[in-house]
């Protein structure tokens, strides 16, 4: 897939105490345990779409916190540039370190840091029910952005978005540079399971 | 701000982790509270008709419950980006709340309100699981229960490397940090008939391009308290 074509990519990056049926005859169709309770009005919490944004791209704990009771429909307008003050900072801590100034390059996928902490903003996640192949965050540059499986090292496609560079290999841990397209950690053995639920019983 | 100042707020506030994914560690006011989202997985699985949708919560013990009263909800966006700036507003929701010993599902319906605050249509009601069980029902398949975490990062090494941007920085060795963890997860394998058309693909609909990029619905989890 050309470049051009991939930079798009990422850019986007009763039943109360009562178990009514669906039929219109209000049957009970089930036992309730007397103290089911489906009332009342649920405010929201916490929310996420892709791993992680939350907690790193706003800059304080009031942030954080006014992150998670942001809808989707308003994130680009009230986070994008947070989320790019952000990236500067952390380019700033390396330059800190190196003794020269390091800034963002645009990334394997074509994005400049607008265009990426844009698609940051918006933290939802896609998933192609016609997707051709498996479902993926990032399995190949002819396959990605149609979904996450557990399997998948949404950590490492986040690193090389982010410090990469223009070939994804800036930041490799060579030339005298740090290591920061890695954390060098894979899927564990035995942790996903090939039939539903796919998740492996807990450990204690 | 300045940079430096930005960075030490970086370090701070760490728990930051570039893209930790499981948000493990999340904003204070919901941090260690059993509205804490961990993680947040859509896929094909093994039905290749159906999506499958994975919801995790950090389970720090074997004692660790569902809340009653923090209801977990999977939004659906299929009919794509709206307004200016484009963003997407849910059409759908998959709602699941425990009581006593069962996990009870409703929808997906088109939600009576969008946004912030959320109500349970009992007439959505589709079925109740027990709690460390599987069901197939009307042809979805539903798990409410404890699972091991199935994420994977290196956290503590990526803490080092916000809070002292080593010269090395993450090194040639990792660890995975929540090896060990387990959380409270529901999964739901629903029949994309049963979640409408999917739209463009988000990046063609910002873009007022074509990509080539497959339809996709775009996806997220809230949990939202009474």
């Amino acid at each position: 897939m050309k470049i051009f074509n991939i930079k798009y990519m990422v850019f986007a990056l009763a039943v109360s105490a009562l178990v009514i049926s669906c039929n219109d005859d209000d049957d009970i169709t089930g036992p309730i345990n007397a103290s089911t309770d489906f009332t009342g009005t649920f405010v929201q919490q916490d929310q996420m779409g892709r791993p992680g944004i939350n907690t790193v791209f706003p800059t304080t704990n009031a942030q954080e916190n006014a992150f998670n009771v942001t809808i989707p429909a308003n994130q680009i307008s009230q986070w994008q540039g947070v989320f790019s003050d952000k990236v500067d900072g952390l380019y700033a801590a390396y330059s800190n370190t190196a003794g020269t100034t390091l800034e963002y390059e645009t990334n394997i996928l074509g994005l400049n840091q607008t265009l990426l902490t844009t698609a940051l903003a918006l933290d939802v996640l896609q998933v192609a029910p016609n997707a051709t192949g498996p479902t993926t965050y990032f399995e190949s540059t002819s396959n990605f952005l149609t979904g996450r499986r557990l399997q998948d090292d949404v950590i490492d496609v986040s690193l090389i978005l982010l410090f990469g560079g223009n070939d994804g290999a800036r930041f490799n841990g060579e030339g005298g540079l740090p290591e920061l397209v890695t954390d060098n950690v894979g899927l564990e053995t035995g942790v996903v399971s090939p039939t539903f639920p796919y998740l492996v019983p807990a450990s204690f | 701000m300045k940079k430096i100042a930005l960075w030490s707020s970086i370090a701070v506030c760490a728990a930051a982790a570039v893209f930790i994914a499981a948000d493990h560690l999340d904003a204070p006011a919901v941090a260690n509270t059993t509205s804490d989202i961990a993680d947040f997985y859509a896929f094909q699985g093994n039905n290749v008709d159906a999506t499958t949708f994975v919801v995790t919560l950090p389970a720090g013990d074997a004692s660790a419950q569902f809340d009653e009263n923090v209801l977990i909800e999977i939004n659906i966006d299929n009919t794509g980006a709206e307004g200016t700036p484009p963003g997407v507003v849910e059409d759908l929701v998959i709602q699941a709340l425990r009581q006593g010993d069962k996990m009870y599902f409703f929808g997906p319906y088109r939600p009576s309100e969008t946004g912030l605050n959320s109500t349970i249509d009992v007439n959505q009601f589709k079925t109740s699981v027990d709690i460390g069980s599987t069901k197939t029902e009307g042809g979805v398949s539903y798990f409410a229960g404890q699972r091991q975490d199935a994420f994977f990062f290196d956290f503590e090494a990526f803490n080092n490397v916000v809070a002292t941007a080593p010269a090395e920085g993450f090194g040639t060795t990792g660890n995975n940090t929540f090896a060990p963890l387990n959380t409270n997860a529901i999964v739901i394998e629903i029949p994309n008939s049963m979640l409408g058309t999917a739209p463009p693909h988000i990046v063609d609909q910002l873009l007022n391009t074509t990509t080539g990029l497959p339809a996709a619905y775009n996806v997220w989890v809230e949990t939202k308290k009474r």
